[in-house]
């Protein structure tokens, strides 16, 4: 079969019985995670998850189906989803939002903040401040890391509180909490990225 | 904008655009707006530590934006000034620029009592947008807020020391 694959993927003839098994591999209600083969969680293998969206995308893409409408129809929506997936899931604030959703508390944009964590507010107020102020590239390095360094706490102490979700329900709220400062320092990466651009 | 209107705008699903088609104007964002982010008014900042002034600040978790709205008071509780700063769409930066125009004037009181629809029908701004406008209204309450706390905590402090005064 490895053989057969092989020749598939030379010459974009894909012979019936192969496509058969391919377009009922995957249901089409899979969550992204298992979508995508990643451990379901606020921490990825950012590596793993570009090696297997690779993968897919070369069985699904819609050239390969070419001489059958019907099929190559529903490779489109399934190399959409694929893409969607991936798109979610390899950035920390995205795949954060999205475990709200699955988790049924979704960062609404009408709902009043999960936590008002002023201090957390406060500091990212004076950063986007400062940032206005034509920081030095030294300044906007340091700051760089800084944020990343936040968000891994962030992520991480997420992650800890998903694992204790099903025994203790408050620990929905430090979920949100540590979402929601996911994207704040996101807007925050944003704006630095933009201003290391320019120079 | 009429009510029939509004739910043209919902029933399209894309509010903004269709509320923009309806209006005969194919821009995202009304003049009204446009006008308060191209002009924003008092943007800047009073001090935190002045006894009279109060600083509100909000956050939308959602879209990560974050908004500041200050005001100074005078001994009658009327706001004489306002600033703000707002990290964020468009609209919500106009709407915390209308919300100091609104507010310069007022009594705290009053200005407490300022409600999110007031600021969304001024601006115009679409079902999409109008969490933006919740915030300016939330905004204005925490400054509020912050000022009775701190007069509060003040009062508390001057009574703490007459009394300390008294027994020594």
């Amino acid at each position: 079969m490895s053989s057969l694959r092989a020749l598939c993927n030379r010459s974009r003839i894909v012979p019936w019985s192969v496509k058969r098994r391919w377009l009922s591999e995957i249901a089409g209600d899979e969550d992204y995670f298992t979508l995508l083969g990643a451990r379901y969680g606020f921490s990825v293998d950012e590596d793993q998850l570009y090696q297997e969206h690779k993968k897919l995308m070369k069985s699904w893409h819609p050239d390969r189906f070419a001489d059958d409408a019907k099929a190559q129809e529903r490779a489109l929506s399934m190399a959409s989803m694929i893409n969607s997936a991936y798109s979610t899931l390899c950035k920390p604030h995205l795949r954060a939002r999205y475990i709200l959703e699955v988790e049924g508390i979704p960062l609404k944009e009408d709902e009043d903040a999960p936590v008002d964590d002023m201090e957390f507010l406060g500091f990212v107020m004076s950063v986007r401040e400062a940032l206005e102020n034509e920081p030095k590239e030294r300044d906007l390095e340091d700051l760089k890391s800084q944020i990343n360094e936040l968000s891994n706490e962030s992520v991480q102490q997420a992650e800890a509180a998903l694992s204790q979700i099903k025994s203790d329900p408050e620990m929905k709220e430090v979920v949100r909490k540590q979402a929601s400062k996911l994207q704040y320092l996101h807007r925050i990466s944003e704006e630095i990225h933009k201003l290391t651009q320019v120079t | 904008m009429s009510l029939s209107l509004l739910n043209y705008a919902r029933v399209a699903g894309s509010g903004r655009w269709a509320l923009g088609v309806m209006a005969g104007n194919s821009r995202a964002y009304h003049q009204k707006v446009i006008d308060h982010y191209e002009n924003p008014r008092n943007v800047g900042s009073l001090s935190k530590e002045d006894p009279d002034v109060g600083t509100g600040l909000v956050g939308a978790p959602a879209c990560g934006d974050v908004m500041k709205l200050q005001i100074r008071v005078d001994k009658e509780g009327n706001i004489v000034e306002s600033k703000f700063k707002t990290f964020g769409c468009g609209s919500a930066i106009a709407s915390s620029s209308l919300a100091t125009e609104m507010v310069k004037g007022m009594n705290v009181n009053d200005a407490v009592k300022i409600k999110n629809a007031e600021i969304a029908s001024e601006l115009k701004l679409p079902p999409v947008k109008l969490h933006c406008s919740m915030l300016a209204e939330d905004a204005i309450k925490a400054a509020v807020k912050n000022l009775e706390e701190k007069r509060a905590k003040s009062d508390l402090n001057e009574a703490e020391a007459e009394a300390e005064a008294t027994t020594a």
